[in-house]
């Protein structure tokens, strides 16, 4: 059986940054508070009507440059903010990168969408359906939060991150490891858009039923923080127990990146010390499914992330879902 | 009957003190924990990593930040007790 094999990645932020005292300028906060609280310095926001599909198309441009391929047999979009509600964006993203008449489809788990479409992709790739799967994370986050509320305002960015990967052997470097994956429809209002799906009208469409605050993205935050750590650490333990390796043979640990208190926990829990963890939510705040790809690029062009290391992705997110894997870190061609 | 007693307040001094930057003279019965910049989030670190350094679970739905360092010194001993 073929192996998912990582052989390109690439990112891409909208050029809107924003500070947190640009934040602070706009609501009641302060950029001493979101730092200490959060780890968040700035984020990219996208500008009225950028839609996600262009982020995703440039994230996956760069990724192809970087693969060296102009062409891939399949395009699977992680995504929490499509274009619409319906279709998909893939479609879209295909579309952009010159890629019309490949399959291309969304995949919906929040902030555990990557590691969801990952696995999607790994899955193509084992079965011979696909060579070479273009696999992206990427949001508009910014879209599904509601300006008055400070809590939520100053954790989220825009952005999107992407790989190709292609049929290798299980024991090439950038081989994906075994991908554990979960998920708890029990917590699904932890973290959750209440209006505009089936269950619940939009707020323009029926402003009897539905509160117009329910169109926007609520979190619950400290239980979310409390079944983040529990969750990440315990599937990096299962993806870690499939690769053999063990908490100390971890060279970077590459968490979704919610919040640098997450993190540190996680590291904790798995005994892991912190300097191994990847740090980029403080330059692009939490950007749900584009947050892992996002920092593994940024990691892969600072150096932060050499060939050779060993490396631990997990997440957890909106559903509730969660996941985690191993993988030794590829060469690839920065771009 | 343990006569036994785990030195769970000096653990739990250690960690605030390491771990948050807590002064020791600040820990006393009596200090209310949003006073010394633990807000919720803060009490659910405290309570991870007391768990995996005393190896029981202890119940983050009773934790308050508007709670005393001694109403979290009760519940880490209470879930001591329960272990």
């Amino acid at each position: 059986m073929k192996a998912a094999v990582i052989s390109g990645i690439g990112a891409w932020l909208p050029p809107d940054l924003v500070t947190n005292d640009d934040l602070a300028a706009r609501m009641n906060t302060s950029d001493e508070w979101i730092r200490t609280r959060t780890g968040i310095r700035t984020r990219h926001f996208v500008s009225a009507g950028m839609p996600t599909s262009r982020l995703a198309a440039e994230a996956g441009a760069r990724a192809m440059e970087s693969a060296g391929t102009a062409d891939v047999d399949a395009v699977v979009l992680a995504t929490t903010t499509p274009d619409r509600p319906c279709p998909a964006s893939a479609p879209e993203v295909a579309r952009r990168l010159g890629l019309t008449g490949r399959p291309a489809f969304d995949v919906s788990a929040v902030c555990t969408g990557f590691l969801y479409a990952l696995t999607t992709a790994a899955g193509m790739i084992a079965s011979g359906a696909a060579e070479q799967v273009l696999v992206i994370g990427a949001e508009a986050f910014s879209t599904l939060i509601d300006p008055r509320d400070r809590s939520c305002a100053v954790v989220f960015g825009d952005g999107a991150g992407a790989v190709v990967l292609r049929a290798g052997e299980p024991g090439d470097p950038g081989a994906l490891g075994r991908i554990v994956l979960g998920s708890d429809g029990s917590l699904a209002d932890l973290i959750t858009v209440r209006a505009g799906g089936s269950e619940r009208p939009h707020p323009d469409a029926d402003p009897e039923r539905t509160d117009a605050a329910d169109r926007y993205f609520s979190m619950r935050g400290r239980e979310v923080f409390e079944h983040a750590v529990a969750r990440m650490s315990e599937s990096a333990r299962a993806a870690l127990a499939h690769t053999g390796w063990q908490p100390g043979d971890v060279d970077r640990l590459v968490g979704h990146q919610a919040n640098l208190r997450i993190l540190r926990a996680v590291a904790e829990q798995l005994d892991i010390p912190a300097d191994r963890l990847v740090i980029h939510l403080n330059r692009v705040g939490n950007t749900a499914a584009a947050s892992i790809p996002l920092a593994l690029a940024h990691a892969h062009a600072t150096g932060d992330l050499a060939p050779g290391a060993r490396v631990v992705l997990a997440a957890f997110g909106g559903g509730a879902t969660w996941g985690a894997t191993a993988l030794t870190w590829p060469s690839l061609k920065s771009v | 009957m343990s006569t036994f007693t785990p030195p769970t307040f000096e653990i739990l001094s250690q960690v605030l003190e390491e771990k948050f930057g807590v002064l020791r003279e600040d820990i006393k019965p009596d200090t209310v924990l949003e006073d010394i910049e633990l807000d919720s989030l803060a009490l659910i670190e405290v309570a991870l990593t007391l768990q995996k350094r005393l190896g029981f679970v202890i119940p983050t739905e009773d934790l308050n930040s508007g709670g005393t360092v001694s109403d979290l010194y009760e519940l880490v001993n209470s879930a001591a007790g329960n272990a």
